[in-house]
Order: C-alpha cells, then structure tokens, then sequence
C-alpha cells in the first residue's frame, strides 16, 4: 500500500515536472494551440539593417506584435516582411512602419503609424510606405568623405 | 489645291496635334518631376533684381502645387489629429504650412550654390504608387532624396511624401504634430505657424 503511495506521488511528480516544462517553452517560444488572434501584413523595406524574424512590432512604443518570415525578392531586391499584428489594430492605406533601434547599438524593431480613419481606405495589399533602417556607418563614411572633399 | 488635298493636310496636321498632346499628356512622372524641380531651381536662383524673394516663393509654391499635393502631405503629418481639427482650421492649417515649408527651404538654398540634382531610379510599389529615387549634389555633398508619388484621379502623378537619406518627412512632421497635440489645441498650433511666419 505504501510503495503504491510512493509510485503515485512520483507519477504525480512527473506529470506536473513535464506540464511546467511545455508551459515553460510555450510561454518562451511565444506559440498557440489554437490558431493565432493576429492578423498578417506585408511590408515592404529597401533594406532591413539586421531586423530579424520575432522582432517585435510597436505603436506608440506598445507591443502589438512581432516580425514573421523575411523573404528577399529576387527581382525587386527588396525585403518582404511578414507582420503578426493584433487583429484589434485597424490599417488604413496612408499606413507607414519604419525600422528603428533601441538606443544607439540595440535591438531593431518595426515602428508602425496604423494609417487615419475617414482619410484612408483600409488597406488593401502591403504596406509600402515604409522607412528604411538607417546606415549609421554608411552616414558616417559619407560625412568623413565629404568633408575630405570639401571645396 | 484641290479640295480632297487640302482634306487630307488637315487630317495630317490634326494627327500631329493629336499625337503631341497624347506625348504631353503621357510625360513620365520622371520627366514632370525632374522639369518641377529645375523650374523651381532656375526661379530660386533667378536675379534679385528681377525678382523680389516673396514673389519668388509665391511662384515657387504655384509651381510645385503643380506636382506636389500639400493637401494630403499635410493631412498625412497631421495623422488622426487631422480629423480633430473643423474644416476651416484645415484650410488654414494646409495654407500655414504650404507657406512655412517654402520659406524653409528657399531659406537655406537661396544663398547657396545651386544643387545638381539627378534621377537614379525609379521603383513601382504598387497600390498606383512610385518612389522616384535622386541624388542630389549640394555643396560637395551625396545626399539622397526619395519622392514618392501616387496617381491621383484628375490630378496626375502627385508628390505625397518626400524620403532624405531614408528619413521620411511626413512622418517626421507627424512625430512633432502629435507631440504638440499632447498638450496643446489646434488653435494653438494656428497661432504658433503664424507666429514663425512672421519672424
């Protein structure tokens, strides 16, 4: 009756280590069982200075949502971007999302303005208005550059 | 001249006129950009004698209304402070800026060398809209301005956003437009572009 007890309280043991350890990598790994309450945009960018797959997306600085797949065109040159963005977040045409970092040297997210109601239409397509990561080495070469040239 | 001969020239002539105005009215947004801009350039660098500094902006902002929608960079600025504002607010609002964007870059480029400005490329992005990529060469300096143009119905190809180096102008104004909306009104705003007007 004892050992029963004891096998019991390992099984129980078990089970609750081995739930604790899913709900841990499903919380980590941020994934759902049951389909996904966001909706998915295309956007499109002339160059992503490192921005990669789970990066988040902001509004106003909130979070509401992250990057999905980055795929380059092979004919245009650009990146197409997939965004999971909360399906509460309504887009309209005149939307526009612009790469950004944290601070000089941090991660890069997706800043996105959602577009105005009763000025826009809701989109329909990509979201094409977009702002390029900006080359921070690039601009200062340039400046070193030019100021070699000066006349 | 026979009747029938003289029929035929003028079926000529009306084919000719017919196919340059089907020329004209087909222009690349390229080539109408490219023909603002240098408009604007020559009047801004036009002899001080001939003409005045304010009658050189009223022409320049008639010559660039031609290709550039102030309405809607305004109303895109703006943002959804856009439909806080009544209609005569909006006016004023599109008039204030139109006017404080002119005297801004007239400012800066009237004394000094003219730019040389050349079209790199031009990129479809689709939902009718282009971005019309140049580099421009100012003071010794590469700098690349980006013009992004939607087709607009009855207006053409139309100047909606203007990219320097990456950085969007539109929404540069918007960041600044909704800071201010944080604290202030719209008549506040009326006031303040009134007052920069008149330094």
């Amino acid at each position: 009756m004892n050992s029963k007890k004891i096998d019991f309280s390992v099984g129980l043991f078990v089970i609750v280590g081995l739930l604790a350890i899913v709900y841990m990598a499903v919380q980590i790994g941020s994934a759902r069982f049951l389909g996904s309450d966001d909706q998915r945009v295309t956007a499109i960018f002339t160059n992503i200075g490192g921005l990669s797959s789970g990066s988040n997306i902001t509004v106003a600085g909130v979070k509401i949502g992250t990057v999905g797949p980055i795929i380059l065109n092979p004919e245009t040159l650009k990146a197409e971007i997939e965004l999971r963005i909360n399906k509460d977040i309504e887009l309209f045409d005149d939307a526009t999302a612009a790469i950004k970092t944290n601070g000089l040297i941090g991660d890069k997210y997706i800043a996105i303005y959602p577009g105005t109601p009763g000025i826009g239409m809701p989109l329909d397509g990509a979201i094409v208005d977009t702002e390029p990561a900006i080359d921070i080495e690039g601009l200062i070469s340039r400046f070193a550059f030019g100021s070699v040239s000066e006349e | 001249m026979s009747y029938k001969t003289f029929l035929s020239s003028l079926a000529v002539i009306a084919l000719i006129f017919a196919s340059t105005t089907e020329v004209k009215a087909e222009e690349s947004p390229e080539k109408l950009l490219e023909q603002t801009i240098s408009d604007v350039l020559d009047l801004l660098h036009a002899p001080e004698q001939e003409l005045s500094l304010d009658s050189k902006r009223t022409q320049i902002l008639t010559l660039l209304q031609e290709r550039f929608s102030f309405d809607i960079i305004i109303r895109r600025a703006l943002g959804r402070n856009w439909n806080e504002l009544s209609a005569t607010q909006q006016d004023q609002i599109t008039v204030l800026i139109s006017d404080l964007l002119i005297r801004a870059y007239t400012r800066e480029l009237e004394n000094g060398p003219k730019p040389n400005i050349s079209i790199v490329k031009t990129d479809d992005l689709g939902s009718n809209k282009i971005e019309i990529v140049t580099s421009v060469r100012y003071k010794s300096n590469f700098v690349s301005v980006s013009y992004r143009l939607a087709n607009v119905k009855s207006r053409g190809w139309q100047v909606y956003d203007v990219l320097i180096e990456g950085v969007s102008m539109v929404s540069n104004y918007r960041k600044q437009f909704d800071e201010h909306f944080q604290t202030k009104s719209a008549a506040d705003l009326l006031e303040m572009l009134r007052g920069k007007l008149k330094e």
